[in-house]
């Protein structure tokens, strides 16, 4: 158990004009026992947070600290960490016993029998025992990820590391696997740094998430907050299931207008908002299909995607689609002329050249719909 | 059925019927083709003609009194084979073999691993040019053995002109007898054959050692394992299925090595350097006595598949074939 703080981390790769900036003035601090979700497109510079405060890659500038301690020049044994990979990185030669135990060897002076206990224990924990004497080559790919956590587990570390641990594992056993390392982390209460590039782990897993871009840190704090108030149009755009849907917009008088757009400022950023143009943001299951000419925008139904509870629509206004995600089968058909709702208290704006959000949520809501109603710039 | 059409229009019936026999034709071709004993003949017929049967000869001969100074041939049985192993000279020639290629063995697999894992484990730190060198070592691989063994006579000359003694000699020390001395010879020879070898046993453990994935070294760093612990626990096992393919395939060659040692030391001084297959060819074309070299070369043979039987046994490798 530990607290793991990284301080103004860089990291860069190259030298001279090739140099590659992959992670830039991180800062993070992640509390004893907390399961931080790092989270973001492909090269965001995640696993490399990762892999330097595992101790895998060096540091350029900055500095990590486990429970207080600077551990820049600590190599990852003597960090006290343990690490899961994206492909198990399972030795193919070794059982899975053998596999557990080669961490404990190589850093403890346990006897062979205390080893073994203790890779019997946490064989129980994950239940893979009868999977023990059995060689990575012949196990499954979840099997094969148990036996990855178990090795991490057996060492008791103060932080685990998670590298994309799911994302081999088919669709089912994905989210199967999500809960019960939830689960594990709940009972082991260890602090888990976790780095996935998919927002559903992110969102159902995480304590708290951070969400990079481009080596740069764009927000950190609890999922429904990262959803519901997004400090800027990337993490706007990154978080939820399907994309928010972003509009360029003028503010004129009282309205925002654009292509096929024509909606009023909201009430509560009014004050606050300057003329000129703007980013508008809306959900996808924020927003609702009603007659042709009486919501914010009309347009054309492009394609229709049944999900059986819900379906995808995307409406075509002209120079932009807008994706809506309605309740129940197939509602529309193709080509229909249809007009679409933005509840007022659901709209975003972002600057259009920063991405900064100028007008958002007050607060999460929390079921009741009197707490729905808030914007603020 | 095609074949079992009836065909009443008589005007359509030779177009029908050319349709039915190409069809006929092409079922037949289609049943070949689809046998897997069809696409096996060829290297079945080549094996057979150019190896199985050669062999047979030999074995054949091994048992016979075939000689180059005379015509016909009668069998004289295991005679040439009792002569073998009663012979001063095929002891020596044994043991000369025996030191020569355990040396042979050893050094190359060695050294091969050792220049190996230091080009892989540059690579893996960003070296750039791992193919100029993979190319120039292979270089010492390419050249015919007779020429490697014309090469070494030159540096080994025992006269200032040889390279190697010119260097000493401008060291101040005297002239060391490379060719001439019986353990010297033996040396030179092994040396040599070291160090074409190599180059082939390098290639080699390199293919295997960029096989190995990164993500495994990483976790055994995680794991807490030094460089040592990881090349223990993490490099040698995952070489295995390459060191079994190297370790059989440099101790066949050492076991038949023959030109290299032709040209450096033709088998001299006296019989110091003769291995087996010089041997064998000496006694086939410079005594004439075919059956005896016959039966040298089946001896070769025996102990060659015997080691590499040992080498199933000993490396364990039923997992990986």
């Amino acid at each position: 158990m530990a607290q793991l703080e990284l301080n103004s981390l860089e990291k860069r790769f190259g030298g001279g004009d090739e140099q590659v900036e992959a992670v830039s003035e991180l800062s993070l601090s992640v509390i004893d026992g907390e399961f931080l979700v790092l989270v973001g497109p492909s090269g965001c510079g995640k696993s490399t947070t990762l892999n330097c405060v595992a101790g895998l890659e060096s540091v350029t500038d900055g500095e990590i600290r486990i429970d207080g301690e600077v551990v820049n020049d600590k190599r990852p044994e003597e960090r006290n960490i343990a690490m899961v990979f994206q492909s198990y990185a399972l030795y193919p030669h070794m059982t899975a016993a053998q596999n557990m135990e080669f961490g404990l060897k190589m850093t403890t002076g346990l006897s062979k029998g205390e080893r073994r206990e203790k890779v019997e224990s946490t064989a129980e924990l994950l239940d893979i025992s009868e999977l023990l004497d059995k060689k990575p080559k012949s196990l499954s790919g979840g099997q094969k990820q148990r036996v990855a956590l178990g090795r991490a587990i057996v060492r008791d570390p103060a932080v685990f590391l998670m590298d994309e641990p799911l994302s081999n594992l088919d669709a089912s056993l994905r989210s199967t696997m999500r809960t019960e390392i939830q689960q594990l982390q709940d009972d082991l209460d260890v602090t888990t740094v976790y780095v996935t590039h998919d927002q559903t782990e992110a969102m159902t897993m995480a304590d708290r998430i951070a969400i990079l871009y481009d080596g740069e840190l764009q927000q950190v704090g609890q999922p429904l907050e990262c959803y519901y108030r997004p400090e800027n149009r990337f993490v706007a755009e990154f978080i939820g299931e399907p994309a928010m849907n972003t509009l360029p917009v003028e503010r004129r008088g009282d309205r925002l207008v654009g292509s096929g757009v024509d909606f009023p400022v909201p009430d509560r950023a009014s004050g606050g908002l300057s003329r000129g143009q703007f980013t508008l943001g809306i959900r996808p299951e924020a927003i609702s299909l009603v007659e042709p000419n009486t919501g914010a925008v009309t347009g054309a139904v492009e394609v229709v995607e049944p999900l059986g509870e819900s379906s995808h629509v995307y409406v075509d206004i002209g120079d932009s689609t807008v994706t809506v995600k309605t309740e129940g089968p197939k509602s529309v058909d193709r080509g229909q002329r249809v007009g679409i709702d933005f509840p007022e208290d659901r709209v975003h704006l972002f600057d259009p050249d920063s991405g900064v959000a100028v007008a958002r949520r007050a607060s999460i809501p929390n079921e009741r719909p009197s707490d729905r109603t808030a914007l603020t710039d | 059925m095609a074949t079992e059409r009836t065909i009443e229009d008589s005007s359509l019936g030779g177009r029908i019927r050319r349709t039915v026999s190409r069809s006929t034709v092409g079922d037949i071709v289609d049943r070949v083709v689809s046998r897997p004993l069809f696409w096996l003949l060829p290297a079945v017929l080549f094996i057979a003609v150019f190896q199985l049967y050669p062999m047979f000869e030999v074995f054949r001969m091994s048992l016979t009194d075939a000689s180059q100074l005379t015509q016909g041939e009668s069998y004289v049985w295991l005679e040439n084979y009792r002569q073998l192993f009663n012979s001063e000279r095929f002891r020596s020639t044994l043991s000369v073999t025996a030191i020569y290629s355990a040396s042979s063995i050893i050094l190359q697999l060695a050294l091969g691993l050792g220049l190996a894992v230091a080009i892989d484990y540059g690579v893996r730190r960003g070296l750039r040019g791992p193919l100029v060198t993979r190319v120039v070592v292979l270089s010492a691989w390419i050249i015919p053995g007779i020429i490697i063994g014309l090469v070494w006579k030159i540096m080994l000359l025992e006269t200032n002109v040889g390279v190697l003694n010119n260097g000493l000699g401008q060291l101040g020390l005297d002239i060391v007898p490379f060719r001439s001395d019986p353990d010297m010879a033996v040396i030179s020879v092994i040396i040599a054959g070291a160090w074409r070898g190599t180059a082939f046993s390098m290639i080699m453990f390199y293919a295997g050692l960029k096989r190995v994935p990164d993500q495994l070294y990483r976790a055994a760093k995680v794991d807490g394992a030094g460089p040592l612990a990881r090349f223990r626990h993490v490099t040698l096992p995952q070489l295995k299925p390459v060191m079994f393919v190297v370790t059989i395939l440099v101790t066949i060659y050492s076991l038949n090595s023959f030109d290299l040692i032709f040209a450096l030391t033709d088998g001299g001084p006296g019989r110091a350097t003769e291995v087996i297959a010089l041997a064998m060819y000496k006694t086939g074309f410079d005594s004439y006595q075919m059956g005896l070299a016959s039966a040298t070369a089946v001896v070769l043979l025996v102990i060659t598949l015997t080691i590499t039987a040992v080498y199933f046994v000993v490396f364990d490798v039923s997992e990986e074939i």
